[in-house]
């Protein structure tokens, strides 16, 4: 077992097409290759036996963390540290690491056995210590009777338990895994999303798993990495990400269906979230981090489960209360998701099943406020995102005296609990790039 | 005309065409066996097949009187060892090319494509020479012999192959495999050795083939470069049946051949499977 941490990584790859130069520019300074930026300064801390699931879609550089961890891609800038060691040039054999591809990636001419047994006959493990490990991860992963079978006599499922137990049976340090699950059909991975919880119950190893499946990342990760465009959004608890998103992109990709985001107005007092002729009611918990955008404009997020038919809520307040028309209606059996058109906008509500909103009906949606978000429409971090607590204020600034990373400044600050402040400063701190990107914005309507 | 008798119609001049194809496919055939199975007097006859005057005497003859197996003997040494050289040299530079980068990569492939766009004859005054500067070199070690033979077939088979092997390897080996081999703590020879080439058995079996017919067969760069006649290869052996003035042996000659190419008949079929298996996998990406 061990702890990785990344600190400042970058990755740029130099593209095939060089950028569009004019003849006396090269005539100066040659043909330049396109460079692509796809890790930004990414830096978190996986945990001495912790399953920490890096999400997000396609194209935000998750897998590409991943091999960074394993060797398989070189770090441009920044380090990666594996127990407090520096990995940045040693080879992937030399990291003592197991990684589960998406595509399994078994040796396709060796059976079951002799796939398991390779990475510990390529370490020169004697013979009888390769046939007891090999042995044991077979009988754990139910594998028993398929040692001798090719991996072409295999189906999805089995390949992949004979993926799972070429890592287990070197006992690694950490184990990374790539989208392990994405190639089987939806029964299965449900199956083998129980089966990989419970082998790291087992076996307590650190794991790094990416996914874009933000139900996979949901059950199995004791903290989420949410990236986009190559830069972390958010660090933490799967609970935490759902009732605290950073960002307008985290509270978007977290829950399924998604987060609801109408355009509104904050009013004078900020006492009032307006949207046109609507005026809802803000909780006093929920006020200090709006106050500075009394009178401007916002983006109101709720998620559909927070929204219910008044016939339905048990503490009926008439401030919470809006109007619309139902749209779509989808019965499910335990609950019935609405599509109502309110002021021009689709809210999505997941109400009782034994309410009697119907297509085209007028009803009356009571929304729950205690858990609504306010976004600010520039930089779309979360008003209402909850100030870090004075323990972790501490903590950060001996990060800071001992020239510790901002990466654990920033996973300390995300994992901290949530308190009834709120403090919009402590978000720009947490967002960096995100209020880089709003102060560059800035920036460049100023030059304007 | 109803579509049945149309459909009929059709049938029977499709058929009539590959009957006429098959038939002069196997015309040469037919007629190099039944040449090897009569007499010199009787070859050009013009009679019709005699099956009565058939015998296998210029078979016989072959073997007792002429350097036939000795001939075969050197053709296979020379094919057999420019075949296994040949194929060392591109499984090793064809992945190379296909998954390292390096200077040059781009105008290593680009060389060995224009390379194959010239005629091998346009080569023949330049490969006298170098054998020359090797025979030199080398104290005669290769140089105008069974050798220099084996450079230069494997020199000449190696750019072609290359390129099948690269697009082998680029479209049917996941470059996951060799990563998960790291991974496992293989170093790149041991995942190449151990992953890769088991993998990549189709395509060589397709070059092994098409290297060692394609030398077997050739007549051109033999006649020129073997000058000892203890050292010809099937192909230079047989022109001296039909090379004289006055005596030219084509029954013994039909003999020669058909004997002469029953070992590449049992290679082709023993290897066929594979043959059909790496082609396929080598043109179409999966």
């Amino acid at each position: 077992m061990a702890s990785v941490r990344m600190n400042k990584v970058q990755k740029t790859y130099i593209g095939s097409q060089p950028v569009k130069k004019a003849w006396w520019e090269f005539w100066k300074s040659g043909s330049v290759k396109r460079e692509v930026n796809v890790i930004k300064d990414v830096s978190f801390e996986i945990r001495d036996g912790e399953f920490l699931v890096l999400v997000g879609p396609s194209g935000c550089g998750k897998s590409t963390a991943l091999r960074m961890i394993a060797g398989l891609e070189e770090v441009t800038g920044g380090e990666i540290y594996i127990d407090e060691v520096l990995v940045n040039d040693v080879s992937p054999k030399d990291r003592d690491i197991a990684m589960v591809f998406q595509s399994y990636a078994l040796y396709p001419h060796m059976n079951v056995y002799e796939n398991m047994a390779f990475g510990l006959n390529i370490r020169k493990y004697p013979k009888d210590d390769i046939d007891k490990r090999v042995n044991e991860a077979a009988e754990m992963l139910g594998l028993k009777d398929l040692l001798l079978r090719k991996p072409g006599e295999l189906s999805g499922g089995q390949r992949q338990r004979v993926a799972m137990g070429r890592a287990i049976v070197r006992k690694p340090k950490v184990f990374l895994m790539d989208e392990p699950l994405s190639n089987l059909d939806a029964k299965l991975r449900v199956q083998m999303r129980a089966e990989l919880q419970k082998m790291h119950k087992r076996l307590g190893v650190t794991t790094v798993y990416v996914t874009h499946d933000q139900t996979e990342a949901m059950t199995l990760g004791d903290r989420i990495v949410i990236l986009k465009d190559g830069i972390v959004q958010q660090i933490d608890s799967p609970m935490n990400l759902y009732d605290f998103p950073a960002n307008k992109f985290v509270a978007s990709f977290i829950g399924s269906p998604s987060m609801n985001f109408v355009p509104s107005k904050i009013d004078a007092e900020a006492e009032y979230v307006l949207i046109e002729d609507w005026k809802l009611k803000i909780p006093e918990e929920k006020r200090p981090g709006i106050l500075p955008f009394a009178g401007k404009e916002v983006i109101f997020g709720i998620r559909p489960e927070h929204i219910q038919d008044v016939k339905f809520t048990k503490d009926y307040v008439k401030d919470y209360a809006v109007k619309g028309t139902v749209e779509v209606a989808e019965p499910m059996g335990s609950e019935i998701m609405i599509h109502i058109d309110f002021c021009g906008n689709v809210l999505a509500a997941r109400v009782d099943s034994h309410s009697s909103a119907r297509l085209g009906d007028e009803v009356e949606l009571c929304l729950d406020m205690h858990k609504m978000h306010i976004f600010d429409p520039e930089t779309e971090i979360n008003l209402v995102y909850p100030k870090k607590s004075d323990s972790d204020a501490a903590k950060s600034s001996k990060n800071k005296s001992s020239g510790g990373s901002e990466v654990l400044k920033k996973a300390d600050l995300n994992t901290s609990k949530p308190s009834n402040e709120s403090d919009p400063d402590a978000s720009d701190v947490s967002m960096g790039a995100v209020s880089k990107k709003a102060s560059s914005k800035k920036s460049s309507k100023k030059k304007k | 005309m109803n579509k049945k008798t149309k459909d009929t119609i059709f049938n029977v001049i499709t058929h009539l065409i590959l009957v006429g194809v098959t038939v002069a496919v196997l015309m040469p055939v037919f007629w190099i066996v039944n040449a090897s199975l009569q007499d010199v007097g009787n070859m050009f006859s013009g009679q019709n097949v005699d099956f009565s005057k058939m015998s296998f005497g210029n078979y016989a003859e072959l073997l007792a009187e002429s350097d036939f197996l000795l001939w075969i003997k050197n053709s296979f040494i020379v094919c057999g060892t420019s075949t296994l050289f040949c194929l060392m040299c591109t499984c090793i530079a064809g992945y190379a090319f296909s998954r390292f980068r390096f200077v040059g990569k781009k105008q290593g492939l680009m060389m060995m494509i224009i390379i194959q766009m010239f005629p091998a004859t346009m080569a023949m005054v330049a490969l006298y020479k170098l054998l020359n500067v090797f025979d030199v070199a080398t104290g005669g070690f290769i140089g105008f012999n069974l050798a220099g033979l084996i450079l230069i077939y494997t020199g000449a088979n190696i750019p072609f192959n290359m390129w099948l092997i690269k697009g082998y390897i680029d479209g049917s080996v996941p470059k996951e495999l060799e990563e998960s081999a790291y991974m496992d703590g293989a170093t790149k020879w041991q995942a190449f050795v151990k992953i890769v080439l088991p993998i990549m058995g189709p395509i060589m079996a397709v070059i092994a083939i098409f290297t060692f017919i394609g030398s077997y067969n050739d007549f051109l760069i033999p006649s020129i470069v073997l000058q000892d006649s203890s050292q010809y290869t099937l192909a230079v052996g047989l022109r001296g049946f039909i090379s004289g003035k006055f005596s030219m042996n084509w029954t013994q000659f039909a003999a020669a051949s058909v004997l002469g190419s029953l070992p590449i008949l049992v290679v082709f079929l023993s290897l066929q499977k594979f043959l059909v298996e790496g082609l396929t996998k080598g043109a179409v990406k999966g």
